[in-house]
């Protein structure tokens, strides 16, 4: 059994307003080059390849295996929306470890243009196409107003405490060049900000990019850097209350003791979380579930979010840097933690950083997401 | 106004919405349709802006706590607040709550 390494991280440009050229396989190209040259392979070495995206449709993931020349001895395409990186990041370090293939591209990304979003956002499954879409609900919009509404109630939250956790994200995202906001966000303009869906302002709701992510992991280090990155603990939940609950807790909560049990830490051993960030409120039910938030003090913690102590979503997230779709969103919360583990995440760069955690959360069947994932990534 | 229907699992009477092919709680695949008539708002949105359309006209949904315990996603089309009681029926599957009328 080998131990995989995410030996590499790439990405392309993400931008709002993409041109005739910025197409997804010109996206996914860019990413691509710059993930190998990343993790100092070559082109020829890339023997497995998982790729997530809705805007590559007809094609399929053998399809741009061909395109972009590439022969193959494992091949996956995943359909999990904001846990497919996760997914894809399980299967391919499993892949690798019995043997299957070497060096695996785990490839995702997004230029569906908003038109072409609102298109998937209306008939992403067939409970929101039959039941949702007619209603005028807004998408996923519609869908996480009213999780935030319940999230409010319960523990006890004004709108205007989910200030800090968008600041904070913008500020990490003025660090990150790839960000598509990187101006300061002060608590007046979030909370005057025009409504989108009540209590989601425009702040809350994440800006649809066009790019493309790519990470590479492998059998054999990159020797090229001074730190390695393995995956120490892995959990997935699917399904977990057949959408019954009110969404304020996520599948985390199913497997949160097992994640740390398996990675012998705790909570307060993390020094970097990428957590999923397609809604606010999503990102503290995740928090609350893996124990990051102590208590269900959310309030106490967004206050502390004021001052950036606690390194959440360092690349700007979703709700700053964008969203190139879920899928690449995803990759990138998992390419933010491999840079801070190696040190090498620029300006951004946390000190004394040896774990962190990235999770995924996806798939909005009717009340709330249906898959969660996360796992602890260790630098050794 | 059509009815809205939900699905009783004949074994052990759990209700679910949407259609379900294997009840979550038995695995039993028979389920009886139960009609909803009545419901209570519990959450409620007003949906401002729609992505790629220009002439949007606010429209509101709400989280439905239904007299069968069970929770939907409704459109709301009058005055309705939350705790507001509502009669439920469908519009070609799609659930909306109507207020009821002072009695
Ligand atoms: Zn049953």
């Amino acid at each position: 059994m080998f131990d995989p390494r995410i030996i590499g991280v790439g990405q392309s440009i993400y931008t709002r307003h993409p041109n005739d050229e910025q197409t997804i396989q010109n996206l996914m190209k860019d990413a691509v080059l710059d993930a190998l040259k990343d993790a100092n392979l070559k082109h020829q070495e890339i023997d497995g390849l998982a790729i997530a995206s809705f805007s590559i449709t007809p094609d399929s993931a053998i399809d741009i295996a061909w395109r972009f020349g590439l022969s193959l001895n494992w091949l996956l395409q995943d359909t999990n929306g904001g846990s497919s990186a996760m997914n894809m990041l399980g299967h391919a370090s499993r892949a690798i470890k019995t043997g299957d293939a070497n060096n695996i591209l785990i490839l995702a990304g997004d230029a569906t243009g908003l038109s072409g979003y609102a298109k998937i956002a209306n008939s992403y499954n067939s409970a929101t196409r039959d039941h949702l879409a007619p209603l005028g609900h807004g998408g996923p919009n519609g869908v996480y107003s009213l999780v935030t509404s319940r999230q409010m109630k319960k523990y006890n939250l004004k709108k205007s405490d989910y200030a800090n956790l968008l600041i904070s994200q913008r500020n990490w995202a003025s660090k990150n060049p790839y960000a598509v906001y990187k101006k300061e966000l002060t608590e007046e303009e979030y909370n005057s900000a025009p409504l989108v869906a009540d209590p989601l302002c425009r702040y809350d709701c994440v800006p649809v990019v066009a790019g493309a992510y790519a990470i590479i992991i492998s059998r054999n280090e990159n020797e090229r850097l001074e730190r390695q990155v393995r995956i120490r603990a892995f959990e997935q939940s699917f399904n977990y209350e057949n959408q019954e609950g009110d969404g304020t807790a996520t599948g985390i909560s199913t497997f949160k003791d097992k994640l740390f049990g398996t990675a012998k830490l705790a909570p307060v051993d993390i020094g970097v979380l990428s957590i999923y960030d397609d809604y606010p409120a999503i990102v503290l039910a995740q928090l609350n579930d893996l124990g990051i938030i102590k208590n269900g003090k959310f309030r106490d913690y967004l206050e502390g979010m004021e001052q950036q102590t606690q390194a959440v979503n360092t690349w700007g997230g979703m709700l700053s840097a964008g969203q190139p779709g879920g899928m690449a969103g995803g990759l990138n919360g998992i390419g933010e933690v491999v840079l801070q583990l190696q040190n090498r995440a620029g300006e951004r760069q946390l000190n004394n950083v040896n774990f962190g955690i990235a999770t995924g959360y996806g798939m909005t069947l009717y009340r709330h997401g249906g898959t969660v994932a996360a796992t602890i990534l260790e630098a050794i | 106004m059509e009815k809205l229907f939900v699905q009783k699992c004949s074994n052990c009477n759990k209700f679910t919405f949407p259609k379900k092919y294997f009840c979550s709680e038995c695995g039993n695949t028979e389920f009886d349709a139960i009609s909803i008539n009545e419901g209570k708002v519990e959450e409620i949105s007003v949906i401002r802006h729609m992505l790629g359309q220009k002439d949007w006209k606010p429209r509101k949904i709400a989280n439905i706590k239904t007299a069968l315990g069970i929770y939907i996603t409704a459109g709301i089309e009058d005055a309705a607040q939350v705790g507001d009681a509502l009669y439920i029926y469908s519009d070609n599957g799609a659930p909306i709550g109507k207020l009821m009328e002072e009695k």
